[in-house]
């Protein structure tokens, strides 16, 4: 960290020194004035500038500003955010007194959109955008959780907090991952999204409709649009922020398990439950219970090998400037993010940078430079964190890392996995998994306003980037020894692996703008844009084991013995033809069309090319003289729709050209004594019938603002339909053909829903407040998917993949209480089989019969649980919702931040590891079970008595009992309200900051996923985070951070 | 400056428009065009290999119960599927762990090769290459298609004809991807035509540029002939075990007539003749010096197949699978007699049984060529078996032997160049295969662990030897994955590399597979001829001689049916040949109905003072204890995959 503080100061002066300012006036006077809100109250903070020079002054406490050396005849440029921008002629005057006008109602806001911008009121497709000031008020390791929440129809799903792991599910209103655009230039998607600067980022603007249609294929998830900042012209102001953290699960439950010696007590009692002898003698526990003996001790694995907490911090130092002709905005960020484990394994560290160049070339001419770049690496234990995990997890808390005759020498092996944690997260004994990537991306665009012709511009884009991504992963091999006898396990050969994939995109885009308006009330703008990219990946991978000795992680020094390679080459090539065009009238009846016409390399010429058309239209009713006349409280009113055809561009590439394939060795033949020729095979269907993935998008809208600004609605009704999903025919495939099916573009599916935001901003004396709430319902059906034919009626009923019904129905047990004693189950249906209840003891739930039939079996399933990620078709919830809430008094500044969801369930696999039985382990919450009162008595014998509890009497297996089914014991609802984040913010006086010649100092301190509303069962899951692999919940836990941050502005 | 821009964006724009066209032609890098391939002397073999890679051809690397190419991927648990013959089903020999008779459970569906081949047939022409080297391997084509459809042949019977590339059209109903089957007759004939158009343009030779191990002309001459031997005996002996149903009505199976079978016969005869006359190809040294010669040529045609190519026709070729994965074959691991085993966990599978022992001819050439039966009995009486040599009748008149090899003295060179008997000589080990004894006080140990001390004071083994490694047979019978003693009293050598050093693991054996060689040519000949009455019986005789001649035999025996089929078996004894012979000519149902395949049990008397061997005729163990094995004639042909989906007709009673 050391290091990269002194290379950002030296980075700093370089560019402090290469900044060229020019002050030199003959006349010049001294100019002082205040800034006041249009309520007239004074505005601190308000940026003054001359306009075309770097000279400028920021607005004190009292409002009041002083500019040195300034012409007479001077124009002062004041901007303030939130309130709409002035210029004033000095006109020989000493004192200039102005007054900003807030801009409430935000109708001003540019917003961006596909390839331009355009005005806020003017929009007719569903775009929501949200400025770096809301964004910055969460401040995480991730862009994607500062965003969460806090946007209308952007589904957040946070699947762990591991370091280096940028993996959350986005979705726009449940359509699946969305299409980033970064500068004009759809890049590298999510993880990449996930990992920008959030400082760097002046606005993100969220197309949710047909208005991303204009980005056709791919654009069919909707479209992300991230702008980054520009410089603006003044003094070079310098800003640094930082914030240092720490964290820790969201989970209390997972630090608990039960001591090696009430393990084996609730063994034998597991033992005893199903009828078996009792594993452990009285002696042998009497020697657990005193703990003293080696060999008898506890070792609590989690807490050795996991740390209550980690921790995280960020920097990034800013600058900007310029004049009239070019303005530059330039950063540098570090960010580390650290694991929990215990042995320090887990790093994430990141090193970003970005330059924005706008410069001034010519009369018209503008040109926008962008270069960033970023450097990521990532640490973490040889084999997934997962597989650690389940040791860590599971391993027998009478068994320590090291054997009981070798205390620090012989690794021991620990029982249930048969692995030792200990060894497994340290990388000096079993090696690492690491990666690092570095990434450029740059931009150049011109753009020119062609004289004469007013309104028309030309614009060339291009833009190259690359990403160069190293995986290397080193399996160190290491003796393992049986914990009391010392016998030693084999030993693997250390193994070393190295891929390296080049990725370098390349993209060209030439543009036509014209706007303009005619006759006072009809605005006409028009774009066509044509645009082609490329893109090559390279992979190259080596793999060597060290027979003999482990040297160094090159591979150069491993043995050639079972070394092994790999490589591949993959290019991708598109070409795309667009155009918007808008007209309204009287900023009250808009109209837009835009189309797309895109090709993929990915198809047959015949069906490469596609046209993707989409139309939308408002009505802004607030316009319209009877409401301006008669509810002027209505600032504004909108109602307006869209539609249009979008693309993905899907299936496996080049299925159109037939040819030969390499059948490898398997398919060889000799030809010559002692030599194979290797085989190659025809590639089978050719196929040049795959085309693009077509969906229809609707949607209808309306915005409402009351008394400017003070209250807002909006609320959007959608639907998206796509067809051409790909299938294989189901239609048999006679066997004399020779061949399978290709993929084809059969199926289709549907997602519907609504999403509504309100808001409130209000003022009250110096407390200023704004709350808004969001909230998205996005339901999935499955319209056709080309499936045999069911074979009942009852099969098709029981498929929650069938056609035309809404997604995310889970089917499980319906229960109502538990069995309290023995005799019940004399009259209840039988629930072991063939079994009958003999296996059955008290505080097994009691399942519903649905079919009556005496007998609880699959039959007696029902659909009554939200579906999950264990099923795989509901990995976001269809119910997401966030509350907002801001404000700020003198210095004060307070952000609040709710999210949440509904209609999913987690599902907690009853004989895994957070079950119980299975491992030599148990979670303490098991303790509150059915038992006998004497730990002695037979359970099977009606006359002894039970001490209830919440779980049922613990077995080591469940066979012959309904303990194991899905009922709501282990499936919980996960509807959940998260206090997401929460920051107080205080900024210095100015007053005081001047004196040191600071513009502006805030510090802050902010708490992230704080607190979580949920049900009892789910909290110590975590609700959001999903179970993983094997519905195992070993990911990584999602952590509670505290941060303490300032931001310097100088 | 204002123009200056405006030619930059002009000139920018324009440049990158026109560039369009291409762009989006890129071309995938994991596949490689025809046209790539066929141009290159090179590719046009890496091409061919997937295709011959494909044919069924019946080597070592067939398990008739589960799959060609079985090299592929050996598994954990079925490992003794890797040492497999189809000979098995036969009466030529058994597993060592037992195996019954029935039909070949291979799974065999060879129509993804089929459309492989047919994407090269449809290929070739527009490929630009030079017209003899196009011609050659469309005629290679053909001949792969041959092999192919003979594979499902003789297997289904009359199968679906399917010769083009069949289109798959998106979203119709695929109605011309369902093509029926064609019936048996024109299935046969599809078949020989085929090997008619590749016996055009295939080369007579091939070079090592090529590939030695590629089709000739003659292995397509070869292939018609064994291909229509096998049409004309359906055509002859389908009344033999005629079956009925809707196949049946349709021809599908069967349905050819006594003319069609004398047209068959002629296509054999003279494919056979072709080669015989114009190949050049030879008996390998046809005149030994004496049996023992003779013994050890016929040894050597299998052992080193490269060495006789003056009489190989085709052959398969193998490198060691232990280096390159799996792509060797068992044999030596699997087959070599348990004194000689090379260390892997199974051998001495292969047993081969007395049926075919008794069979060969021994030396007394009196002309008439008959079986030399061994001699077991002083009482003449060779047709009285035990059910198992642990009940023998020691009171029973047994010829007493003073060595164990002194019963197989006489016979056959061909019979010690593929069979290990008992006390012969292995790789320079005396291998002894001996069931039990009988002790000094009448009473016997059979099949168990034991030792005599004997009226010479010294120790004999019940086995023959003290510790499990000094003898190969009778040992673990029952016992399926111990099996790696003899069950018949022999074990194979024909294939096993005696003095070529192979290594103890899987896929080490790299000894070519003999598909065709002219010998099978001369029976294939001789026995059309004397079926039809067409081609000339003396002919047909003298060939038969020749190979005789070439066994060190003297006298020349008639050229009669009985005599030809039995000379086939002994010829081509392990060959893959004994199966198909059975079926083709109907004759498995009739041999195998309840049949017991027969044992040798050499038993050590140490009743006499010095100890000696007597031979006990036993049924084998296994057909023993299954009651005898039987060939149901509705095996004749295997049943249709797929029926429900291809809409294929199946064949009678599945």
């Amino acid at each position: 960290m050391k290091k990269a503080k002194s290379y950002l100061k030296a980075i700093a002066l370089l560019l402090l020194c290469l900044m060229v300012s020019t002050q030199a006036f003959s006349q010049v006077v001294r100019v002082k004035g205040t800034v006041k809100s249009n309520k007239g109250e004074p505005l601190v903070g308000v940026n003054v500038v001359v306009k075309g020079t770097t000279n400028g002054a920021i607005s004190g406490i009292d409002g009041s500003y002083t500019l040195e050396n300034v012409n007479p005849q001077a124009t002062l440029v004041f901007s303030f955010i939130g309130f709409a921008s002035q210029e004033v002629v000095v006109n020989n005057r000493p004192a200039v007194d102005v007054v900003l006008s807030e801009n409430v109602t935000g109708l001003e806001e540019v917003i961006v959109i596909g390839y331009g911008t355009q005005k806020k009121e003017t929009l007719t497709g569903s775009v929501t955008q949200i400025k770096t000031s809301e964004i910055l008020t969460t401040k995480s390791t991730s862009l994607v959780s500062d965003l969460q929440g806090k946007l209308a129809g952007v589904q957040v799903r946070q699947q762990t907090a591991e370091p280096g792991t940028f993996n959350s599910l986005v979705s726009i209103r449940g359509f699946g991952a969305p299409l980033v655009v970064i500068d004009g230039v759809a890049r590298d998607g999510m993880s990449d999204f996930e990992r920008l600067n959030s400082d760097d980022v002046e606005s993100i603007s969220i197309l949710k409709d047909a208005s991303a249609a204009i980005y056709g294929m791919n654009a069919d998830n909707g479209v992300i649009i991230v702008t980054t900042k520009k410089g603006t012209k003044g003094k070079t102001k310098f800003s640094y922020s930082s914030f240092f953290g720490t964290k820790q699960p969201t989970t209390t439950t997972l630090q608990k398990s039960v001591d090696a010696y009430t393990y084996r007590v609730m063994k034998n009692e597991m033992d005893r439950n199903i009828g078996n002898a009792p594993t452990y003698s009285d002696a042998v526990l009497a020697q657990w219970k005193l703990g003293t003996d080696p060999g008898f001790q506890d070792y609590n694995w989690i807490n050795n090998t996991l740390k209550p907490s980690a921790t995280q911090q960020q920097h990034n130092l800013s600058m900007n400037g310029g004049n009239d002709n070019i303005t530059f905005y330039s950063s540098l960020g570090y960010m580390e993010d650290n694991g929990l484990l215990r042995s320090n394994i887990q790093q994430y560290k990141k090193y970003n940078f970005r330059t924005n160049v706008t410069a001034k070339l010519a009369k018209g001419l503008t040109a926008k430079i962008s270069v960033a770049g970023k450097f990521d690496q990532n640490k973490s234990p040889q084999g997934s964190y997962f597989w650690l995990f389940k040791p860590i997890i599971v391993s027998d808390r009478g068994v320590a890392p090291f054997t009981v005759n070798y205390p620090t020498t012989h690794l021991s092996i620990v029982p249930s996995a048969n692995q030792n944690a200990y060894a497994m997260a340290s990388e000096d004994i079993s090696g690492y998994d690491k990666w690092s990537n570095i990434q450029y991306q740059s931009t150049v665009e011109l753009t020119y306003e062609v004289p004469r012709v007013k309104g028309l511009t030309l614009g060339l884009l291009g833009a190259f980037d690359g990403n160069i991504n190293d995986a290397s992963n080193l399996k160190k091999a290491y003796y393992t020894y049986d914990y009391y006898t010392d016998a030693p396990s084999a030993a693997m050969l250390p193994i070393y692996k190295d891929g390296i994939t080049n990725f370098y995109r390349k993209d060209f885009q030439a543009q036509i703008s014209y706007k303009n308006t005619f006759a006072e009330d009809h605005n006409i703008s028009a774009t066509l844009v044509y645009e082609m990219k490329s893109s090559d990946s390279k992979y190259l991978f080596a793999q060597r084991e060290y027979d003999d000795v482990y040297t160094h992680d090159i591979i150069d020094q491993g043995s050639l013995n079972n070394s092994t390679n790999g490589g591949n080459l993959t290019q991708q090539a598109f070409m795309s033809y667009l155009g918007r065009f808008n007209y309204d009238f009287k900023n009250k009846y808009l109209l837009e069309f835009t189309f797309r016409e895109d090709g993929s390399y990915r198809y047959a010429p015949s069906s490469r090319w596609a046209f993707f058309p989409a139309v939308s239209g408002g009505w802004r009713i607030s316009e319209e003289s009877f409401i301006k006349n008669n509810t002027p409280f209505i600032s504004n009113l909108k109602i307006r729709g869209s539609y249009g055809l979008m693309g993905a561009d899907a299936g496996d590439p080049f299925q159109y050209i037939g040819g030969y394939s390499f059948a490898g060795i398997d398919g060889g033949y000799v030809f010559n004594s002692g030599t194979l020729t290797n085989g190659m095979v025809p590639v089978g269907v050719v196929n040049n019938n795959l085309t693009w993935i077509k969906t229809k998008t609707a949607d209808i809208g309306m915005d409402l603002e009351l008394w400017k600004g003070k209250f807002g609605f909006t609320m959007d009704l959608f639907q998206k339909n796509r067809d051409g999903l790909l299938g294989t025919r189901i239609q048999s495939v006679p066997n004399t053909f020779g061949a399978s099916f290709p993929q084809e573009n059969i199926n289709s599916d549907m997602v519907k829903g609504f999403e509504v935001v309100v808001s409130h901003k209000n003022k009250i004396g110096d407390f200023n407040y704004g709350i808004s709430a969001n909230m998205t319902l996005a339901r999935k059906y499955l319209i056709h998917t080309e499936r045999a034919a069911y074979s009942s009626s009852m099969q098709e009923w029981l498929d929650p993949w069938g056609n035309n019904r809404i997604l995310g129905r889970e089917w499980g047990y319906e229960s109502s209480g538990q069995y309290t004693n023995l005799t019940q189950y004399e009259t209840a249906p039988l629930c072991g089989g063939t079994n009958g209840n003999s296996k059955m003891l008290p505080g097994s739930t009691r399942i519903t019969d649905v079919n009556g039939d005496g007998v609880i079996n699959s039959n007696d399933m029902l659909p009554i649980f939200w579906a999950g990620q264990y099923q795989g078709y509901a990995t976001d919830p269809p119910l997401q919702y966030g509350l907002t809430m801001n404000s700020s008094w003198k210095g004060f500044d307070f952000n609040i931040l709710f999210q949440g969801s509904a209609m999913f369930s987690i599902f907690h696999k009853v004989d895994d590891i957070w079950g119980y039985g299975r491992n030599p382990t148990l979670w303490s919450k098991y303790l509150d079970r059915w038992h006998t009162e004497d730990p002695t008595a037979n359970p099977h014998d009606p006359a002894t008595i039970w001490i209830p509890g919440k779980y049922e009497a613990l077995k080591t297996n469940q066979t012959g009992t309904t303990d194991n089914l899905i009922t709501n014991e282990w499936r919980y609802d996960a509807t959940y309200l998260r206090i997401k984040s929460v920051e107080i913010g205080y900024t210095l006086p100015v007053s005081v900051t001047r004196k040191i010649k600071i513009d502006n100092i805030r510090v802050y301190v902010n708490i992230f996923n704080l607190y979580t509303f949920c049900g009892k069962d789910v909290k110590g899951l975590d609700p959001e985070r999903e179970e993983g692999s094997y519905v195992a919940d070993l990911t990584y836990p999602l952590l509670r951070s505290f941060n303490f941050g300032f931001s310097i502005n100088f | 400056m204002r123009r200056k821009i405006l030619y930059i964006y002009i000139a920018a724009a324009s440049l990158f428009l026109p560039a369009c066209k291409k762009f989006l032609d890129i071309q995938p890098l994991n596949k490689v065009s025809a046209t790539t391939l066929l141009s290159d002397i090179s590719g046009v073999k890496v091409l061919m290999a997937t295709l011959y890679n494909k044919m069924p051809i019946e080597d070592f690397s067939y398990n008739p119960g589960k799959m060609f190419n079985y090299h592929k991927d050996a598994g954990s648990t079925g490992f003794v599927d890797l040492g497999w013959s189809i000979s098995f089903y036969t009466d030529e020999s058994l597993v060592t762990a037992g195996s019954g008779v029935g039909p070949v459970n291979d799974g065999y569906w060879g129509y993804d090769a089929v459309s492989q081949v047919n994407q090269l047939i449809n290929a070739l022409p527009t490929v630009t290459m030079d017209k003899s080297q196009r011609d050659r391997l469309l005629s290679e084509a053909h001949f792969i298609r041959a092999y192919i459809y003979f594979g499902l042949a003789k297997r289904y019977g009359g199968v679906p004809l399917i010769d083009t590339v069949l289109t798959y059209v998106a979203g119709s109903d695929n109605a011309n991807l369902y093509i029926p089957r064609n019936t048996e007759k024109e299935t046969w004939n599809f078949i020989l035509n085929e090997c008619d158009l590749a016996v055009q343009n295939l080369p007579a030779t091939v070079s090592a540029v090529d590939g030695t191990y590629r089709a000739t002309k003659w292995a397509a001459y070869a292939l018609k002939s064994r291909a229509a031997l096998f049409a004309a005996s359906v055509a002859k002996y389908w009344n033999n075990a005629p079956l009925s149903g809707v196949a049946v009505d349709q021809n599908l199976v069967g349905g050819m007539t006594v003319s069609d079978a004398n047209n068959y016969y002629l296509q054999c005869i003279n494919a056979s003749k072709q080669i015989i006359d114009n190949s050049g190809k030879q008996l390998y040294k046809p005149s030994p010096a004496n049996k023992a010669e003779a013994a050890k040529n016929y040894q050597d045609i299998f052992q080193n197949p490269a060495n006789a190519d003056v009489e190989v026709i085709f052959k398969k070729g193998y490198i060691d699978g232990s280096v390159t994965r799996l792509q060797g074959h068992c044999t030596d691991v699997y087959f070599n007699p348990a004194q000689t085993n090379l260390g892997y966990i199974a051998y001495g599978r292969f047993s081969p049984a007395l049926d075919l022992v008794d069979l060969y001819e021994d030396y007394t050439d009196d002309g008439t060529g008959k079986s030399a039966t061994l001699v077991t009995r002083t009482d003449g009486v060779e047709n009285d078996y035990v059910t198992s040599a642990t009940v023998m009748n020691v009171t029973k008149p047994y010829k007493s032997y003073a060595n164990l090899s002194d019963i197989f003295a006489n016979k056959d060179a061909r019979m010690s160049g593929a069979i290990i008997t008992p006390g012969s000589t292995w790789k320079g080990v005396t291998i002894i295969i001996q069931g039990g004894l009988i002790k000094k006080d009448g009473s016997t140990l059979i099949f168990t662990d034991g030792s005599e001390t004997g009226l010479d004071g010294k120790t004999y083994y019940s086995f023959g030897a003290s510790s499990t490694t000094g003898y190969s047979g009778f040992r673990g019978m029952g016992v399926f994955d111990n099996a790696n003693y003899s069950c018949t009293g022999f074990s194979v050598k024909k294939f096993l590399q005696e003095s070529k050093t192979v290594t103890g693991v899987q896929f080490s054996s790299t000894t070519d597979y003999i598909d065709f060689r002219l010998a099978e040519i001369y029976l294939n000949y001789a026995e059309a001829t004397v079926e039809s009455g067409q081609g000339d019986a003396a002919l047909a005789a003298t060939y038969l001689n020749a190979l005789r001649k070439r066994a060190a035999h003297t006298d020349n025996i008639p050229g009669t049916l009985s005599n030809i089929l039995k000379e086939r078996r002994i010829e081509l004894a392990f060959e893959g040949q004994r199966y198909w012979d059975l079926v083709r000519r109907r004759e498995f149902h009739t041999l195998f109905n309840g049949t017991k395949r027969k044992s040798l049990v050499p038993v050590l008397d140490c009743r006499q003072p010095t100890p000696n061997y007597i031979f006990v005729r036993s049924y084998n163990y296994y057909d023993q204890n299954a009651g005898g094995v039987t060939f149901n004639p509705q095996w004749y042909y295997r049943a249709i995959p797929g029926v429900a989906t291809n809409n294929l007709i199946q064949n009678p009673q599945y």
